[in-house]
């Protein structure tokens, strides 16, 4: 192993000894230096693309990379940005190509790592950087969804760390809860296959959005979702409500009033209100009714959901 | 915005594969190849320039290591990372495009340069340089940075010539007193 690793520095003190861009940057082969600080070095490409061609490169040799402490390449990125909206404003153009080539195969033409800034308009006859997304491998795609899935956020911890995201309450919601999420088709097919829970989005569907606050694995199943847009998309009955503070069995007992009413002598719209001293007996009538139903959310919770997961 | 198929994509939450509070990763069902990743800033903004340089890096940092999982789980031979800033069909929204590439897979990104010549070159660096002395480490050097500080100097001896005007007056008025 030691001896592969001694290959592997020679071989790498060797592309430095020969490479052009390692000579550019310690002055043996002229060049036209744009900018230049203790780590980076931009030049103009001699054979640009268009005028105003940049190439941006570390001056340390990297061949790839992946090889590129992280201090190096955030220093990399914040000029690449600056960098690209001088280019855009000096060339008076409506944009940049910022155009990065790993491996031979991509276009890498040199063993020293750069990347490139090219000044750019669109219909300016260049169309080589130019993406066309037209095809598609369903079959495949899913398999390798699920591979990066789970491995890019665990790659990415650290970066994640600095921008996390946040739950209403403000506080940092951990990489691993982030993991599993589900995009709206996802979750109309889940609850296509549970039954259950279709009837009780068609039965009750104020009682359902509301139970999925008080459900851990509901919540996570709706989270990032528009909730509502969801349920009315299956039930057009339904209609979102602020459910704020008001008594849970008070709504579906009262659907057109959204407060609970303090003084019934005060009553312009109750007709049918008791007095409010006797609350017991408001709730008992219109208990009967959800009783049933307000059970329902939670087998599914317990149930449904976890085969779900 | 409401066009926009990267905030659709947000929005959707179709095919995330990353995700933290200024940027998202995704893997498109139909794209330039298999495993052609997109990284996007949440907000809707159409340059790179626009966002300060610690979400840049975040950006691009995010598309790095996404360049290198990719490139582990399709077996690729290299990569590409492209932003089309402010041009062609990401004009809206900025997004970095990661390809994953691999011989004779029908893509290709290389172009002809055009020679120039030395002159040509010196007048462009000229132009840019004159914005670039200001990004750091050049602008010591440079020699245009300290003429432009001689001005300054002068206008410091306009306020004292001014006092030296007024204590001449109340001087002068202390000698009319009888």
């Amino acid at each position: 192993m030691a001896e592969q690793k001694l290959d592997q520095r020679e071989i790498l003190e060797q592309q430095k000894s020969q490479c052009p861009f390692c000579k550019i940057i310690k002055g043996d082969i002229p060049s036209k230096k744009i900018y230049e600080d203790d780590k980076l070095l931009a030049i103009l490409d001699i054979n640009p693309v268009k005028e105003g061609h940049i190439l941006l490169m570390p001056k340390e040799h990297y061949p790839i990379m992946p090889l590129i402490p992280q201090e190096t390449l955030d220093k990399l990125f914040m000029m690449t940005r600056r960098l690209a909206e001088i280019v855009r404003l000096v060339f008076e153009r409506s944009g940049t190509t910022i155009f990065v080539a790993n491996g031979g195969v991509a276009g890498q033409q040199s063993a020293h790592f750069m990347l490139h800034i090219i000044p750019r308009d669109d219909g300016d006859g260049i169309d080589n950087f130019d993406i066309n997304e037209g095809l598609s491998h369903p079959d495949k795609h899913k398999e390798l969804f699920e591979v990066l899935l789970n491995n890019l956020p665990e790659l990415l911890r650290e970066r994640y760390a600095k921008y996390p995201l946040k739950d209403n309450a403000g506080n940092p919601l951990s990489l691993s809860r982030r993991e599993k999420r589900f995009s709206k088709s996802q979750v109309f097919g889940i609850i296509d296959n549970n039954p259950q829970i279709k009837e009780l989005i068609m039965k009750e569907p104020e009682q359902f959005v509301m139970s999925i606050e008080k459900s851990p694995q509901l919540k996570q199943l709706f989270s990032g979702l528009n909730v509502h847009e969801i349920v009315k998309e299956i039930n057009p009955k339904y209609k979102k409500r602020d459910i704020v503070q008001a008594e849970f069995k008070e709504e579906v007992a009262e659907p057109d009033e959204a407060m609970p009413i303090e003084k019934p002598k005060e009553n312009p719209k109750g007709k049918k209100k008791p007095a409010k001293g006797q609350p017991a007996k408001e709730k008992e009538q219109p208990v009967k009714e959800p009783a049933p139903v307000r059970e329902a959310p939670t087998r599914v919770d317990l149930d449904l959901i976890s085969r779900m997961f | 915005m409401a066009d926009c198929k990267n905030c659709k994509t947000i929005k959707e939450h179709t095919n995330v594969i990353y995700e933290d509070s200024v940027c998202i990763a995704t893997l498109p069902d139909k794209g330039a190849t298999l495993g052609h990743i997109k990284v996007f800033p949440k907000q809707h903004s159409h340059m790179l320039e626009q966002f300060n340089d610690e979400i840049a890096v975040q950006l691009l940092s995010v598309a790095t290591q996404a360049s290198m999982a990719v490139f582990e789980a399709v077996g690729a031979q290299g990569t590409n990372i492209i932003i089309n800033n402010g041009i062609s069909s990401d004009r809206e929204h900025v997004t970095i495009n990661i390809i994953p590439r691999k011989s004779a897979d029908g893509l290709d990104f290389m172009w002809k340069g055009k020679q120039s010549s030395q002159d040509d070159l010196e007048k462009v660096k000229e132009k840019l340089t004159a914005h670039t002395q200001f990004l750091g480490y050049q602008a010591a050097k440079d020699p245009r940075a300290k003429q432009q500080q001689a001005p300054e100097v002068r206008t410091k001896d306009l306020p004292d010539e001014d006092e030296a005007d007024e204590d001449d007056f109340m001087i002068r008025q202390l000698d009319r007193i009888p």
